[in-house]
């Protein structure tokens, strides 16, 4: 049985006259503790995807199963971290990362809740500011409070949609190894589907790549080799040289098609 | 430094304009004018109170044009009532008292204006909070609902605008007691409005925060009073403020007809007395009674809405 089983998916948008197709018969399947990367273009049905596995919209055609099990709404087995920073404005940053830590049912105890939140806060670098709103931060800080507030909830399946996109370099690095660390390097490893727009990203991170083209699923990689290999020895590989100019491929192929076409999105 | 700051601000708003107005409004009360007239000595306490607020309000913020400006325009209005009543004796005596007389209303009616404003107060407070507290869960958990908000919200669209003032008359006929009646004035008419704000307020919730709470598992009753109703708490108390001063208008409207006691009663009664000191002492009691309200919701205000920028 697979952890996540999307399977013949379609979604179609209605406004109240025009209809758009996002996803056309997409499947996907995922294993127990697999680390799956989602790429490709703007716009081809990432962010719709995920929201779908996270149970916050419904297929219009097709399945999604959880442990076997049809996906009937949001639940506390999968935790997700959002595109937009999507904190709640009127909690301070740790009381954010409480909530989730609540809402998860880990521990009854308030002080252990709390602990467990200053713990998290300090893995993503923002102990310091604990007691902030979330308009007294910056932008990539918010998005760190928010993969902590995920991340917290320990939950058995992550859901992350480019969630170091508004993140810099540094700290985008040390999310990394911390989303290695708590995903793929602990006994009861989590299946995550992990969009990014960043190729080695997506190489450093992926047990397997999926390259999206609009609608559609165009081509899967397997990857994996950060078992237990340094960042920059796996830049070295010639395997890593291959993903890459295969990925490199598939978005100019992509661009070209496009531009042959009638639209063009870079 | 910030002490030498506050001196430095005393000393500047001690010689001001303002101090000057007020020197002169003392100067006149204590010239022999045309008109009788009680003794000033509330009058001058009132006065001096004004300017002594002011003076403490510059020297702790420094000086702020507004707060400046407001004391220059009582100061002014003090100084003309004075000259034109009790001084000069351009108005007439019957319809436009001194202000020495109708400031000493407070110090001899103040029986009868503390029982009444507690007493409108104590209308207001129940008929407020059942408005609130009702209008607010019901609009919370029909705004929520598809189907119910389809349902409720042409029925609010319709009461909502229709003034209490209406079926106030009506209210106080029916009710036992005017006590009853006041409070269904102020629930019913604050209600709709609070009811159709929640629903809209709901509606137009930002979908991001849903999302993320719904990503949580957060299940209906927290989500509507752990996420919707903290996140809306700014736009309810804005709405509270707006409407605030409308109600009191309706109550103090539904005393007149009604009461027995209570603000609109103070006016209305001396009113049909023509006695004009007595209702100018009440009209600016109301007055004093809504700023220092408006004061303590700006207070709650501030209190609640912490993590919003400013
Ligand atoms: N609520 C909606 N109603 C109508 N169309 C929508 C809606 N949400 C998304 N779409 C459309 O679906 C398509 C896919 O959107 P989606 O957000 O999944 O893209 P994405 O792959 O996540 O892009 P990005 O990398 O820019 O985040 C887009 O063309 C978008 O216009
Ligand atoms: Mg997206």
């Amino acid at each position: 049985m697979y952890k996540v089983e999307i399977n013949n998916v379609s979604l179609l948008f209605k406004d109240s006259e025009k209809e758009f197709l996002a996803l056309d018969k997409v499947s996907l399947k995922i294993e127990e503790g697999e680390f799956v990367c989602i790429i490709g273009p703007s716009g081809c049905g990432k962010s719709t995807l995920i929201s779908l596995v996270a149970g916050l919209n419904f297929p219009t055609e097709g399945e999604i199963y959880i442990d076997g099990k049809t996906v009937t709404g949001a639940g506390t087995n999968r935790g997700m971290v959002f595109q937009h920073y999507s904190l709640f404005l009127w909690l301070t940053a740790k009381k954010n990362v409480s909530f989730g830590i609540k809402q998860a049912n880990l521990f009854k105890d308030k002080k252990q809740i709390d602990e467990r939140a200053a713990e998290f806060l300090e893995k993503v670098g923002l102990e310091e500011y604990a007691d902030k709103y979330p308009y007294q931060l910056s932008g990539g800080m918010q998005q760190r409070i928010a993969i902590a507030r995920t991340l917290a909830m320990d939950t058995e399946i992550l859901l992350m949609d480019e969630p170091f996109g508004a993140v810099d370099p540094k700290n985008r690095l040390a999310l990394q190894d911390l989303t290695v660390n708590l995903c793929k390097k602990c006994e009861d490893r989590k299946a995550v589907v992990f969009v990014t727009h960043d190729i080695d990203e997506a190489i450093f991170l992926a047990d397997r790549i999926v390259f999206m083209e609009p609608k559609k699923i165009k081509e899967q990689i397997k990857v994996g080799f950060t078992k237990n290999i340094a960042r920059d020895q796996v830049l070295r590989t010639p395997e890593y040289m291959e993903v890459r100019n295969r990925l490199m491929n598939l978005f100019y192929e992509d661009i070209g098609n496009r531009i042959g076409g009638e639209e063009v999105v870079i | 430094m910030s002490v030498n700051r506050t001196g430095f601000n005393l000393i500047k708003s001690l010689f001001s304009f303002t101090t000057l107005l007020f020197a002169a409004l003392m100067v006149l009360v204590f010239i022999p004018g045309k008109r009788e007239s009680e003794s000033p000595f509330v009058f001058v306490a009132v006065s001096s109170a004004i300017w002594l607020v002011f003076i403490w309000l510059n020297s702790r913020n420094g000086t702020r044009q507004h707060i400046k400006d407001i004391t220059y325009g009582i100061f002014i209005l003090l100084i003309i009532w004075e000259l034109s009543t009790r001084v000069l004796n351009l108005l007439t005596q019957a319809l436009f008292p001194t202000p020495e007389s109708v400031f000493q209303v407070f110090i001899n009616d103040y029986k009868l204006m503390w029982t009444g404003l507690f007493s409108s107060l104590y209308l207001l407070f129940v008929g407020f909070s059942i408005a609130l507290i009702l209008g607010n869960l019901l609009g919370l958990f029909v705004g929520w609902n598809d189907r119910l908000r389809k349902d409720f919200y042409p029925i609010a669209k319709v009461l909502c605008p229709i003034p209490p003032t209406i079926y106030t008359p009506y209210l106080i006929a029916i009710l036992p007691t005017f006590g009853s009646a006041s409070i269904a004035v102020v629930a019913f008419g604050l209600f709709w409005p609070t009811f159709m704000t929640m629903i809209n307020l709901v509606g137009s919730m930002d979908r991001r925060i849903i999302d993320s709470a719904k990503a949580m598992g957060v299940g209906t009753p927290a989500m509507l009073l752990k996420v919707i109703l903290p996140y809306q708490i700014p736009g309810i108390i804005s709405g509270f403020r707006v409407m605030f001063s409308a109600t009191f208008m309706v109550l103090v409207m539904a005393e007149m007809i009604g009461a027995q006691s209570g603000l609109g009663f103070f006016i209305k009664k001396f009113s049909d007395y023509a006695d004009y000191t007595r209702v100018a002492a009440g009209i600016i009691f109301i007055g004093i009674v809504i700023t220092v309200l408006n004061v303590l919701i700006t207070l709650v205000e501030k209190k609640c809405v912490k993590w919003k920028t400013n």
